[in-house]
């Protein structure tokens, strides 16, 4: 069954071939194109099965929401983990650092995955963690 | 020296810290701020210059603390007012306080000194600051005759003197936190710029395989085989890419099967030496699990396999010509070896190691057929060295003969890595 997954990621319109066989395999994706846009809809974070993330975001305002932040995902990523969701996450991202991917371990991060990445790949990886989360859930229910 | 950037700027600090004791005698440490807090940074060579009188005074009870508060204080209050100042220091000592300026920001605060200053009035002051730590510090006459004493002995300067260190070494400091702040700027540029072309590169490689799972079976055997190499091209500009080495993810080792990453290397780079006329040939024997960090070691070897398909001599009537990629156990480790027939490496560049510098580039390369980055190999050796393994050059002349392409050399590349069998 396709699973809903929020993708967090300014450039989605360039990059849209990179999720076609998920979409092609029945996943629904629901585009987020700024760290505003994020904010507002926590609850269709909380709600969906996936959150596919960027670490570099636009602020999506005027003002700057993260101004010692190098990388606004990474700390839109703390803030989303802090309103208690525990959505699983992704990172899809072209940042690779040593020290960026010890925060995200410690956010819990899923998977991190550096672009680019082939479309094939990309798909292999999101449903292995869909896979494994949708078990977690059967042993909490039961 | 660590690799990471904030370790090296701290061995350049300390460094230039370093040749101001060494030609001046006098210990200094370079104080920055951070969260607000001073923290020093100091040569290693200071200890060999502290006076008797500063080494006495910190073998006391609270001696130490008080030390390091009172140059906290003094170094805080030059950050403050960034300007210079002589200050003395709780026991009697006078130090150079200079606030290293860059683009009207205090960048930090050179402290230095531990001396006397040789005019009555600044003794007079120097002698009164002392007594007034004996007293707070409680010491026993003994003891505080033995301080006097050594306060006594310490060196002497003029303000003149002092005048001299105070207009060059801070300029040193400036200098050194002007450039790394030009590299920091530069290093942001190069990853915005990086951005934007491994966003680019994402669209391609998406696209060509898409095309390729759900089209490749409505295209003629030529279209395949272009959507095939439009496909293998975008990954080998990855792999440039990577060579930059900002963006190289984290090491992280898990034992995996060696011999897919050379297949995929090869495929990447068969459509551009099949129109050079090169054969990659490729064989395994005992084929191994490596503990890698499989990432690294595929661009390790994209580089390696598209430097031997690059320096290839074309083939022509009567001559293939092939790069020959084989494995095979070789001990505790399990060899590559990437060999080509083609552009040479001079003996010097091999026995000297030049060859794997980053951005150099092999003499015998420089001609008018190629060009190159010159980090591939540095990229390579880097990553593995990083697998325990090591990166062995042998570069031979076959032939006297000139050719339009150079002097025709058989090269090999020998990669061991170790392993466990199958």
């Amino acid at each position: 069954m396709g699973k809903t997954i929020v993708w967090i990621e300014d450039d989605v319109d360039v990059i849209a071939g990179v999720t076609r066989p998920l979409e092609r395999a029945g996943h629904r994706f629901v585009h987020l194109r700024n760290v505003a846009e994020a904010r507002e809809h926590f609850d269709l974070l909380r709600k969906a099965d996936l959150i596919l993330l960027d670490m570099i975001l636009p602020p999506g305002t005027s003002e700057l929401t993260h101004p010692t932040e190098r990388y606004p995902g990474q700390a839109l990523l703390r803030e989303i983990r802090e309103a208690g969701i525990e959505t699983p996450v992704i990172v899809l991202s072209v940042v690779a650092r040593e020290d960026v991917h010890r925060e995200l371990e410690r956010l819990g991060v899923a998977e991190v995955i550096r672009k680019p990445v082939l479309p094939s790949e990309l798909k292999k990886r999101v449903e292995a963690v869909l896979g494994n989360s949708h078990k977690e859930k059967g042993i909490l229910a039961s | 020296m660590s690799d990471s950037l904030p370790a090296q700027r701290e061995e350049a600090h300390k460094a230039v810290l370093q040749m101001f004791t060494a030609s001046t005698g006098l210990p200094i440490g370079l104080y920055e701020f951070k969260g607000g807090e001073p923290v020093g940074l100091f040569p290693n060579n200071a200890n060999e210059v502290f006076e008797e009188h500063c080494l006495f005074i910190q073998s006391l009870p609270g001696g130490k603390a008080r030390c390091e508060a009172d140059q906290c204080n003094r170094a805080r209050h030059v950050y403050f007012s960034s300007k210079p100042q002589l200050t003395l220091c709780h026991a009697g000592l006078y130090n150079q306080a200079v606030p290293v300026i860059v683009g009207n920001q205090v960048r930090g605060v050179l402290l230095y000194g531990e001396m006397l200053i040789d005019d009555e009035e600044y003794l007079e002051a120097s002698l009164r600051r002392h007594e007034k730590t004996v007293q707070e510090m409680e010491l026993d006459e003994e003891t505080a005759a033995r301080l006097r004493e050594l306060l006594l002995k310490a060196k002497r300067y003029t303000l003149d003197q002092l005048a001299t260190y105070q207009k060059t070494l801070p300029r040193v400091e400036e200098w050194l936190y002007t450039l790394f702040d030009e590299e920091q700027r530069m290093r942001r540029s190069v990853e915005k710029v990086t951005h934007e072309i491994l966003t680019r590169l994402q669209a391609v490689i998406a696209n060509a395989e898409n095309m390729i799972l759900e089209f490749s079976d409505c295209l003629p055997p030529e279209g395949r085989e272009m959507l095939h190499a439009l496909l293998h091209s975008a990954l080998a500009l990855d792999t440039v890419v990577q060579n930059l080495g900002e963006y190289m993810e984290e090491y992280r080792f898990r034992p995996e099967p060696l011999t897919p990453i050379l297949y995929e290397a090869k495929r990447l780079y068969e459509a551009e030496a099949a129109r050079r006329g090169i054969e990659i040939r490729i064989r395994f024997s005992h084929p191994p699990i490596i503990e890698m960090s499989r990432h690294h070691l595929q661009y390790a070897f994209n580089n390696l396999v598209h430097n031997a398909v690059k320096y290839s001599f074309r083939s022509g009537p009567g001559r293939q010509r092939y790069v020959r990629i084989e494995g095979y156990p070789a001990g505790e480790y399990y060899a590559v070896v990437i060999e080509n027939y083609g552009v040479g490496i001079l003996p010097e560049e091999i026995s000297s190691g030049k060859i794997f510098e980053d951005g150099y580039q092999g003499k015998l390369t420089q001609g008018e057929y190629r060009t190159g980055s010159g980090k591939g190999l540095h990229f390579a050796k880097r990553v593995i060295e990083r697998h325990r393994g090591r990166i062995e050059v042998e570069s031979r002349l076959v032939a006297e003969e000139d050719t339009p392409e150079g002097r025709p050399h058989l090269n090999r590349f020998t990669i061991y890595l170790p392993y466990r069998r199958v």
